[in-house]
């Protein structure tokens, strides 16, 4: 887990309202394949995720997001670049993340499979479990704490590929598309929750999603990218006040904002102004 | 075509496709005890008739019964065989021969092909030679074998768990080579130690692997162990199958070729049975292949 941890960053840099918790320079990513040329992932890709930000990542299937996400979970290494994280605590795991295609252990139950950061942590057993229960009951999988995987939907499946991160309580929460198998209505329960929980533990979130809605609902701010290479398109401030609810959606300012995303997205707009902060 | 449509036409291609319950899923507790009772009396059609045509056609004179003997004679030997001892004591040497080469061949086959996929270095030294040896039948190595090792017990015991643990070796190397890499970064990611990923991880991961080898190998280790037997030894099942031969009673030789047999299929469904039980979850995960 402290694998992306780089340190040796000067005191004082350029001025910055809030501390910066991950800092994204020139980055990179290629992956090498035998007899053919690389495929450019990510291309000189330049972020900042400030601490405690919830930022959003979104662009077409196939731009680099998965990439990135795994470059800042420590995964892979950048091929040119640099990934800086700001640790502020021993003890709390850096970074938990929930991958696309949830992983979870088939041959532990689910109870066990949310425990397994604990576990490998050496958390005290009951204490473990305690907390594991907690966070089952959250995300609506009560009941099926002995359960195997392999009896489980996939919705179900990622809600404990998501109890699992949430358990650890990490300083950087990585979500790729975590509520993409989910149902609308479970979709809209966890993205409540998910604003809560940030709400309570001060986590700084990195979110993968194709769904502008969730991402203008959730985020302080979505970052844009573009395909092949992938590249960092457009940065953009969603301007609402947290705590923010369900109903936000109503704001006309949401809906102009989703629908501005979506042009863009579309690569309708050609030029934009750079809101990079 | 024409511009008129053909009503008829039409009606007759609106038709539903409907998917209902299939009868097996309806079937209840009942049915699926007669099912049962269908299939064991199905099965047992086939050998039964052939027992019972070889009776009649050695009591009538078609075979010749000196040569063929003849299935009431087989059980004769065999009863007889049972009260002289003879039986029980050839069948408890092949057995301790096939436990022990088994039960050595798997766990060494377990922990090297373990050792070969953490260790880069091992897995280089071994594989190329592991996977050549794997091809070649294990049979034509016995010649070679009798020469190396020669002719007391131990050579036989390291035979039979030779041939085992190839199969086990191998496959446990392969499944292990071929966990997903979603696993290891989970592992990674959640701050597993090498222990814990070694625990948690890579040996659940391939039980479902081994377990299947295990059984392919029981079949084959029975194999080994009979034609060891065949060739070298002065008792166990396979010396009593092939020395009968040998003497020419061929009813002996009968009763030589179903223990065997039996023993076989015993020997491979206990495996089967010990195996389902280690790995549960792969019920669940595969069952729909079932
Ligand atoms: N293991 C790999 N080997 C080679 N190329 C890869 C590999 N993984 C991803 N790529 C390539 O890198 C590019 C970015 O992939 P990535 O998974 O990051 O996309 P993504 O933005 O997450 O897409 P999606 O929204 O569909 O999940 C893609 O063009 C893909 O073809
Ligand atoms: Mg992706």
């Amino acid at each position: 887990m402290t694998e992306a941890v780089r340190s040796g960053l000067p005191p004082t840099g350029d001025v910055a309202p809030i501390a910066d918790k991950i800092r994204i320079e020139g980055l990179s990513y290629r992956y090498r394949r035998r007899g053919r040329e690389d495929v450019v992932a990510l291309d000189d890709v330049d972020l900042t995720v400030g601490r405690g930000e919830f930022l959003s990542v979104a662009g077409p299937s196939g731009c680099g997001k998965s990439t990135l996400l795994r470059v800042l979970a420590g995964l892979q290494k950048p091929t040119a670049g640099v990934v800086r994280i700001n640790r502020e605590r021993r003890g709390r795991p850096l970074v938990a993340p929930v991958f696309q295609e949830y992983s979870i252990f088939p041959w532990r139950s689910v109870e066990a499979n949310v425990r397994l950061g604990l576990d490998a942590a050496g958390v005290d057993r009951s204490e473990a479990r305690r907390r594991s229960q907690e966070w089952i009951e959250r995300v609506g999988l009560a009941g099926f704490e002995k359960a195997l995987p392999g009896n489980l939907s996939g919705g179900m499946k990622q809600r404990v590929a998501l109890a699992r991160a949430f358990v650890v309580e990490p300083e950087i929460l990585l979500m790729d598309e975590p509520f993409a198998a989910l149902d609308a209505q479970l979709r809209k329960v966890l993205q409540e929750e998910l604003l809560a929980i940030v709400r309570e533990h001060t986590y700084t979130v990195f979110f993968v999603t194709h769904n502008l809605d969730e991402a203008i609902l959730l985020s302080d701010r979505i970052a844009l990218m573009s395909a092949r290479p992938g590249r960092m398109r457009r940065i953009v401030d969603v301007p609402f006040a947290r705590p923010r609810s369900a109903e936000l959606r109503k704001d006309p300012e949401f809906v102009r904002l989703e629908e501005e995303l979506w042009a863009d997205l579309k690569g309708d707009v050609e030029t934009i102004e750079e809101v990079v902060r | 075509m024409t511009v008129q449509m053909d009503r008829s036409v039409s009606r007759n291609e609106d038709s539903w496709v409907e998917h209902r319950p299939d009868s097996k899923q309806r079937s209840t507790a009942h049915q699926a005890r007669r099912d049962g009772v269908l299939r064991l009396v199905l099965g047992l059609v086939l050998p039964v008739g052939m027992l019972v045509a070889w009776e009649i056609s050695a009591r009538s004179g078609w075979i010749d019964a000196r040569f063929f003997s003849q299935p009431s004679a087989v059980a004769a030997k065999a009863w007889e065989d049972m009260q002289s001892g003879l039986l029980w004591s050839e069948l408890k040497i092949t057995i301790v021969r096939l436990l022990t080469g088994y039960v050595v061949g798997s766990l060494a086959g377990i922990l090297i092909g373990l050792l070969m996929s953490q260790v880069k270095v091992l897995r280089w030294m071994l594989e190329p030679m592991i996977r050549a040896l794997y091809v070649i039948p294990k049979l034509a190595l016995l010649p070679l074998f009798l020469l190396l090792f020669g002719l007391g017990e131990v050579p036989k015991l390291i035979f039979i768990a030779l041939g085992t643990f190839y199969i086990v070796a191998f496959t446990t190397l392969s499944a292990a080579m071929m966990i997903p890499t979603a696993f290891h970064e989970v592992a990674r990611s959640y701050g597993l130690s090498s222990g814990q990923r070694f625990r948690w991880v890579i040996v659940p991961a391939i039980t479902p692997q081994i377990v299947s080898s295990l059984k392919l190998a029981s079949g084959i280790s029975m194999l080994l162990v009979i034609a060891v037997e065949f060739v070298n030894a002065h008792e166990g099942l396979g010396y009593y199958t092939w020395h009968a031969w040998q003497i020419f009673v061929p009813d002996r030789m009968y009763v030589g070729v179903v223990t065997i047999s039996i023993v076989g299929v015993l020997f491979s469904g206990l495996v089967g049975l010990l195996g389902s039980r280690v790995a549960r979850w792969a019920d669940s995960e595969y069952a729909q292949s079932r």
